[in-house]
This record gives C-alpha cells, structure tokens and sequence, in this order.
C-alpha cells in the first residue's frame, strides 16, 4: 500500500478531525496527513465550528462524545451553514448516533469505535477525492 | 285411717324394693304419696303429689313404657311397671315405675321405685349419647383449632421479624411442631439440575442431606401433599443415608414454591402410621407459610440481584468507551508506524529488510488484535444497554449474527472443550429484526448451553466435552426463518420446562445465573415479532427460534 497515493498537482483535500481525546486525534491527524491530506484538527465541537467557517474543510470526521458541544449539535450546525458538504461522525454506538441524528434531519454516516483505519479511510476518501 | 299400704297392697308390689308408696282416686289423681326410703329423690315426690297420672302420662319425656295409660285406663285394669321418665329444670332426667292395682274405693294404690341416671328409653339414650360424644368432640376440634390459630399467628408473628432465615424457620419448626408433633422436620429443595438438598432442618444434623429423587419428591412436585405411612415400602428407601433410615420411619410432605421453583416441607417421625391424613390440609397450611419465609427472603435476593445488574450494565457502559478509546489509538498509532515503515522503504526504493517484514507482519497483527478486542468490547456493550432493542427493526444477515457469536464466545468454549458449529444455507433470505436484540438471543442460549453442557459432564465426573449447533433452517416460503440451538447437556428437567421463561428461575448454582436469560430472550424475541420456545431432544435441549424474515417494501 502506498502512502502518498495522491495525483501530483491535484489539490489535496482538507480533513478536520475533532476528537477530544488527544491521543486518538494527533494519530488520526498523523495517519491523514501521510495518505495526502491536508488535516485541520478541533478538539470540541464549537472549536470545529469556528474552524470549519474560517476553513472550509472537504470532510470532517468528528467523534460523537465531546465536551461543550457534541458531535451531533456540532455536525447540524456545520451542514445548516453549510461550512461543509460532509460530516462523518465517530462513536461506540453508532445506531443510537444514527437515531439521534435522524431525529435531527441528517444523515451522517457514522463509524463504529474502536475504529479501524482501513475503513474509515475508504469512507473519507470517497467522500473528499469523488473522482478518485 | 288403715295403713294404704298394708291394707291395700298385695305382698307381691311389696316384695319389690320400693321406694315410696302412692295412692289415686279413680280419676287417677295422686292423693296420696310417702317415701318409704329417705334416699328417695324429693323431686319425685313433689312431681307426684297431687298431679293426675293420665295427665303426667302426657307430659312425660319419652312414651311411658309398659302398657300404654289410655288403653290401661279403658280397661281399668291393674297397672302394672308403668315407666316414666321426666326433664327436670335443671336438665336432669327424673326415672320412676309405677305399679299399682285397683283399690277400695275405685282409685289406685300402688309403689313405685326411682330410678336414677340415664332415661329409660333405649333409642333415646342412644342419640343423647352421640349428642354428648359430639359435644365432646366439638370441644376437641374446638381446642385443637385454637392451638392451629394460636400457632398460625405466632408463625405469621414470626415470618415479619426481620431475622434471617434459618432464625426464622427455627421459630417457625417449633411451632409447626406444637401441632403435628414430629421428631423432625426440615425443608428440600432443588439446588441444580439434579440434585435435592435439605436446606433447613430442625437437627443440623440433617441439614445439607442430598435427598433421593423418587416417590416422594414426585408427588410433591405435582403439588399434592402427601402422608407416608411407612417410608420403608418407598422406591427410593435404600438411598437415604443410615442417619436417616435408623431414625424415621413416618413422614408427612407438603409441597412448597421457592420462588418459581418447587420444593417441599417435611416432618419426620420414628413411628410408622403416627401421622393421620387429617394432618394433611394443617400440613399445607403450614407448608404455605414456610413457602412465604422463603419467599420473602427470595425477594431480598432478587432485589440484590436486580441492584447488581443495574450496576454491573453502567460499569459496562463505562468499562466499554473507557477501553475503545485507547483501542482506537492503539490501532492507529500501530498503522502510523507501518506507513511510516513504508514510506521510509519507498524513498529508499526498496522492499525493505527480513527483520522489517517481521516487524510490519507484527504490526498487522497489533492492529487486528485491538480490532478485536474492540469487537469484543462492543459486544459487550450492546448487551449492557437493553433500551437498545427500541430501536427499529432492520435486515439483519444471521450469518453476521453467528459469526459475532463465536467471537464472544470462542474462548470460553476452547476452554471447556465445547464445540460450536453454525449451520447455514448458503442463501438464506435476511431477518427482520433489531442486531444486537438478536445477538443477545443468540448469546444467551450459547452460554446456557455451555453451562448445561459443563454441569453435566460435572455430574457424570467426565472431562468437559459437548457440542452446540446453531443451524439457520430458511425454506425461503414462509414468512420467517427457523434458528434452532441445540446442545448436549442432558435436556431440560421436565418437571420444570415450563417455568424456564420465568423470570429469576435458574438450574445454575445460586450466584451463578440471574435467572433472567431466557426471560430477557423471551422479551426480546416478542419485541421482533418473533417467538421461543424448548424442548428436549436426543441428549440435550433444542431452542427453537422464529424470526421474521425482512421483506423488500417495495416487494410487498
């Protein structure tokens, strides 16, 4: 598997991962960053906010569970200003996220934690690079 | 005036030993009377005096015995042992003969004896006995009721002290005892599967005897009370210890709920034939309020059980996201460092060394380890969260359902030497149903199974050895899919088969079920739509399960 599988010259596409746990977020933010991506990082909800505005990151890959404000609250806020097209939500349990997301008019795809890479990087890549 | 007597009566009426001597005009009123015996009864004489003797006939207690007066008066002849007995006010019966003959002047003139005691008529005595039998008797049953009350209220004081329950059945026993008397007494219960315990008796010597399954314990499990007169002649005699075949030979059995589960009271004599089957409705009676000390102490238990539960689902919860997180960073960190590795190796254009290899394979599995721990913790997690199976139904793949059991359960399975095989068509249509409902279901039974499997191979002293088979049956026709789970574990006891949906009932040792699995799969299974059910086949039990199969709606 190559690392850096990107096209030379394409503009590479922006990520913001928002998780509150540290470690999780600086591999998330590392392992992104080597497959060619340009990798914002949030470590709550309203701090993705404000950095989705200023932004304008591709994808967003954000943990349910945070302080302040959660993934949810957060995902609904970003899609009705439409800071950004796609939001992809991580948590123990997804159905229940799923749920309570419906409940809220949308339709993110959520990931099951713990999470595994190959997965969640299959799901972003066809959500940021659409031609790939 | 001549002496009556002298003048009139013949030697004959003298010769008889009487006590007063009478005299009546000829309309047979009693003009004269005198006791010749100072221990002649007064009352007879002042019934006498003056009374008329048709008239007194009349009024005598029983029919005159004799000749008949009327017809004695037709005739006006002598009268001979006229017999008349009296009520007297203070309910002692007055008892004379009157024998007499025709005087001088158109009267009578005669004596008469008193007789004591019992009124003369035979009949009548009869029924005045049995009056007094039955008054005597009413007096008994009277007393022994009171005692029976007297003991039922002590017992009931008893069973709402707060002690624990052996002090609470010792109270108990020896009141019982005041009624039926027994040398013994004690209470059996089934603690698993196969095996009967004593687990309260009067001698703690008795107590945590195996009792024999046989005669007795079947007729208590049918519910019926029972006495035996002679334990000798039981199928079952020649497996009770010496202890107690040396020293019982009478007992008197009650059945007994402990909870869902059926055990009995026993009271113990040495004499055979000492308890009498009218004993057997105080022996419920008894057995009842035992049934209500285990009862209550049961309750105890299952609100412990159920704080238990509620704790060990949040600690659950918690335990769960508290170790995904980390599990996620570990999988992470270790494809970091394998992309780190590959990355170096394709700025050096190369494939990398031996060593390298080793060490990315090591990664990988790193990395698939703590996949799978994960998996496992979120197993866990749904089953820690029952509210989940609220949420909607969805088409569930059985084959994905089997394969997160095995994940489960592979390792206490390799341990103990059971097999696990899942069965599937190789199509077979998707279920309707909510996952992790489902998978629960499935898990439940798995470990059921297991432990039936476990405690029989136990019993049998044999190393741990058995099968579970899981087979998926889809006829691809009707609306729904047959999962059936069965094992080897020697089936289910029929005696309870039908309470194993029971909420809190459980074969396990005490502390090791919960008694609620196939209470919660019962619950689950209905919320689907779906259904359970048991029964015994070949050398274990067979679940069956029928779980709606999913429907395109545009299909239907």
């Amino acid at each position: 598997m190559s690392a850096a599988n990107q096209k030379p010259g394409a503009k590479s596409p922006t990520i913001l991962v928002v998780d509150d746990d540290e470690d999780l977020r600086s591999e998330l933010v590392e392992l992104f960053g080597r497959i060619g991506y340009k990798v914002l990082e949030a470590a709550n909800g309203i701090e993705a906010v404000e950095i989705a505005r200023d932004k304008r990151p591709d994808v967003v890959l954000m943990d349910v569970g945070m302080p302040q404000l959660g993934g949810v609250r957060a995902a609904e806020i970003m899609t009705l200003l439409r800071h950004t097209e796609q939001v992809v939500l991580m948590s123990g349990n997804p159905e229940l996220v799923a749920e309570a997301a419906s409940h809220r008019g949308l339709a993110p795809i959520v990931l099951n934690k713990p999470l595994s890479f190959d997965i969640c990087r299959r799901v972003i890549d066809s959500l940021a690079k659409p031609g790939a | 005036m001549v002496n009556a007597v002298d003048m009139a009566s013949p030697p004959d009426l003298l010769s008889l030993a009487a006590d007063f001597t009478w005299r009546s005009s000829a309309d047979f009123r009693v003009e004269e009377i005198s006791p010749l015996d100072v221990g002649c009864d007064p009352a007879v004489i002042q019934l006498l005096r003056g009374a008329k003797l048709d008239r007194l006939a009349q009024r005598t207690l029983y029919p005159a015995q004799g000749e008949h007066f009327g017809q004695l008066l037709g005739r006006l002849a002598p009268m001979r042992d006229i017999a008349l007995s009296f009520a007297q006010r203070d309910g002692s019966v007055v008892n004379f003969t009157l024998t007499g003959t025709a005087g001088p002047d158109g009267g009578y003139v005669g004596v008469g004896k008193v007789w004591s005691g019992r009124p003369f008529d035979e009949q009548h005595r009869g029924e005045l006995v049995e009056l007094l039998e039955r008054a005597e008797a009413n007096r008994t049953r009277e007393m022994r009721l009171r005692e029976e009350a007297d003991v039922l209220l002590a017992s009931l004081r008893a069973l709402i002290q707060p002690s624990p329950l052996a002090d609470k059945c010792a109270d108990l026993f020896s009141l019982f005892a005041r009624l039926l008397r027994f040398d013994e007494a004690l209470v059996v219960r089934r603690r698993t599967r196969d095996e009967l315990l004593v687990v309260v008796a009067t001698d703690p010597a008795l107590a945590g005897l195996k009792w024999p399954n046989g005669d007795i314990i079947s007729a208590a499990l049918m519910g019926e009370a029972l006495v035996v007169a002679d334990m000798t002649v039981l199928r079952e005699w020649s497996q009770f210890p010496d202890s107690v075949r040396r020293r019982f030979r009478n007992a008197l059995v009650a059945p007994l709920t402990i909870g869902n589960e059926a055990a009995m009271l026993v009271a113990l004599h040495r004499t055979p034939g000492f308890f009498e089957p009218s004993q057997l409705a105080l022996m419920q009676r008894l057995s009842l309020i035992a049934t209500q000390a285990f009862e209550v102490d049961e309750q105890k238990n299952i609100l412990i059980n159920t704080a238990k539960l509620a704790t060990l689902g949040e600690l659950m919860t918690v335990i769960a996201h508290e170790i995904s997180q980390p599990l996620s960073v570990i999988a992470m960190a270790v494809k970091n460092a394998k992309l780190a590795l590959e990355t170096e190796n394709e700025r050096q254009n190369s494939v990398g060394s031996a060593e390298q290899a080793i060490v990315v394979a090591k990664l990988d599995r790193i990395h698939d380890q703590a996949l799978r721990a994960g998996e496992i913790i979120g197993a866990i997690r749904t089953l820690a969260h029952p509210d989940r199976r609220t949420l909607g139904l969805r088409p569930v793949s059985v084959t994905e359902i089997m394969d997160n059991i095995r994940h489960l359960t592979e390792g206490s399975l390799r341990n103990r030497g059971i097999q696990l095989i899942c069965d599937a068509p190789p199509y077979c249509r998707p279920l309707k149903a909510n996952p992790v409902s489902l998978q629960q279901v499935f898990l439940n039974l798995v470990v059921n199974a297991r432990d039936a499997i476990a405690e029989y191979c136990r019993l049998r002293n044999e190393p741990t050895r058995g099968e579970i088979r899981i087979s998926v049956h889809d006829d691809g026709i009707s609306d729904r899919v047959l999962v059936e789970v069965r094992d080897s574990g020697g089936g289910i006891p029929a005696d309870v088969m039908n309470r194993i949906f029971d909420a809190f009932f459980t074969l396990k040792e005490v502390g090791h079920g919960s008694g609620l699995g196939l209470s919660i799969c019962r619950t689950l299974m209905t919320d689907m739509g779906g259904t359970i059910s048991a029964s015994n086949e070949g050398n274990g039990a067979v679940f069956r399960l029928e779980i709606p199969a999913y429907v395109e709606e545009a299909a239907s």
